[in-house]
């Protein structure tokens, strides 16, 4: 990807690759089988159990009820940070003032460990959705509403200047060049964001709110089951890989339409 | 299989976030928050919500905390962990994203690793952490090291790949050896990337700090904030709120004042 020179693999290039990548899969499940497996240990589960693990879960259907009480907070928490975080982020750029009010703001709460509030939105909602929505919003907002104004800032002037002077309106110009040009921006936004939405989906369930996955993973570690503990972890991180890699499908058709228009 | 491999991460732009000294006019980033500070401090006089404490005395729980001596040995604390997890985090990240960069098949190797240890959410991790090493400070850390290592890994790698090639074989052509090419070469030229790279890492290394704290509440600013928060002690948890914010800023400038000075001539 990030090779200068765009240049064909060679079948031998592609063996290697691939060998390597799995090889070092393949070497750290076995050195996770090798390293636990005599240590008997009730918290630590070699890699055979945990697959058994996974298998179990997710063919008996223990996993299935967690798993969508956690991504109701999830879709509901992504989509207001989406609906409100790009448009604030598209109405900052193009408000001087506004965005040089507000620019310290995004740049402390960017950098803000977000879950040092957790505590307090408990405190006022209580352990509900209402909570977890409002935490998974407050994780994802604000790197939307950056990344939107980052992808608006990032529009040539000199277009914009031409659009004036033929003529064109405000409304226009948002249409015809400020939107297209700031879209790839805008969705890279959303999947980093994503990201953060899982994040704060699991932290509060972890800490505070004992219902969805969270509350499998400590029943599971309070159980000692340490396999099945292992296995919903895995799960929940496949579950914000396969996403991600979704959003990233979406990213690449824009961005190659992007540059089609461009060009 | 294949598309996770193609999944890499895109690299990273320069956000503004990255910014955290005012652009232009120094005052204004002080007047919008002497007027955020004012504009909470009459809402929440306004309103009088026991969720909503005056900002006054937040900031003044903040002092009494402080000068009762509560604050400074869980600082120590977090900041000790945040201090390993981050020498770990570049211990291990700065010679991966290295060898990363110069040689394919260190590529090959690590770059799915590295790609879904980033996509996924780190604190999911801590549970796993605990298993092995229970409440000492092995699970904070860890967390540290998992928050901050695949960034830094990432950002060194593409800064190595990113050196442009034609100084190099320039430089080959004067006869440079390998050591001349490393050291006056790629080093420099990879430099401004891979610090981009600390400073994303530094600031992700204090969430992880904080969630770690959160999760294992023992030691430690989070623990802290856990436990006035079970006490459903609004004041306090906002005046520890507001002292990590303060850490998360400086120690993110930190890094930014010796990415200043390292890559002057860069800019």
């Amino acid at each position: 990807m990030v090779s200068l020179v765009p240049r064909r693999a060679r079948r031998s290039e592609l063996v290697w690759q691939w060998g390597l990548r799995l090889g070092t899969f393949g070497a750290f499940f076995l050195w996770w089988q090798l390293s636990t497996q005599n240590l008997h240990s009730l918290l630590l589960p070699t890699f055979a159990q945990t697959a058994e693990a996974l298998w179990q879960l997710v063919s008996k259907g223990t996993i299935w009820e967690p798993l969508w009480i956690s991504n109701q907070a999830l879709l509901i928490g992504y989509a207001l940070s989406v609906g409100i975080g790009v448009p604030l982020g598209l109405l900052m750029s193009r408000i001087r003032t506004a965005e040089r009010f507000l620019d310290v703001y995004l740049n402390v709460l960017l950098t803000t460990p977000m879950a040092a509030l957790i505590p307090l939105f408990i405190m006022i909602w209580g352990p509900t959705l209402t909570a977890r929505v409002v935490i998974v919003f407050v994780f994802t907002f604000v790197i939307i509403v950056v990344d939107t104004r980052a992808g608006v800032r990032g529009v040539e002037r000199a277009l914009i200047d031409m659009a004036k002077s033929f003529g064109a309106s405000e409304l226009a110009i948002w249409r015809r060049i400020l939107l297209p040009g700031s879209l790839p921006a805008i969705i890279a936004g959303l999947r980093v964001g994503l990201g953060r939405a899982f994040t704060g989906m699991v932290l509060s369930e972890l800490l505070l709110v004992g219902v969805g996955v969270g509350r499998l993973m400590l029943k599971f570690r309070g159980s000692f089951d340490g396999d099945l503990l292992y296995a919903t972890i895995l799960l929940v991180v496949l579950e914000a890989i396969v996403c991600t890699l979704l959003l990233r499908t979406l990213e690449g058709r824009t961005l190659s339409w992007a540059s089609d228009a461009s060009a | 299989m294949s598309a996770l491999a193609e999944a890499r991460p895109a690299p990273p732009q320069p956000r503004p976030a990255a910014r955290y000294l005012p652009r232009g006019d120094w005052y204004v980033p002080l007047v919008a928050i002497a007027v955020g500070a004012l504009a909470w401090e009459v809402a929440a006089r306004a309103t009088d919500v026991p969720w909503l404490p005056p900002f006054s005395q937040v900031f003044g729980a903040l002092w009494s905390l402080t000068s009762q001596g509560l604050i400074l040995s869980n600082l120590v604390a977090s900041l000790r962990s945040l201090g390993i997890g981050f020498g770990i985090s570049l211990a291990l990240g700065l010679p991966l994203g290295a060898l990363m960069g110069r040689y394919r098949k260190w590529e090959w190797a690590l770059d799915m690793h590295v790609s879904w240890l980033l996509i996924s959410p780190s604190i999911v991790f801590a549970p796993i952490f605990f298993t092995i090493f229970g409440l000492s400070d092995g699970t904070r850390i860890g967390v540290v090291v998992l928050y901050a290592w695949p960034i830094i890994t990432y950002n060194t790698f593409v800064a190595f790949r990113r050196v442009n090639p034609e100084l190099i074989e320039m430089a080959k052509s004067f006869g440079a050896g390998e050591r001349q090419i490393l050291f006056r070469v790629i080093l420099p030229g990879s430099l401004p990337l891979t610090m981009a790279g600390l400073r994303l890492g530094m600031g992700r290394a204090v969430k992880g700090m904080i969630n770690g704290e959160l999760f294992v509440a023992l030691v430690g600013l989070g623990a802290m904030t856990q436990k006035y928060s079970n006490a459903f002690d609004v004041k306090n948890v906002l005046a520890l709120v507001l002292l990590v914010m303060i850490v998360a800023v400086f120690a993110v400038e930190l890094v930014q004042w010796f990415d200043r000075r390292l890559t002057y001539w860069a800019n």
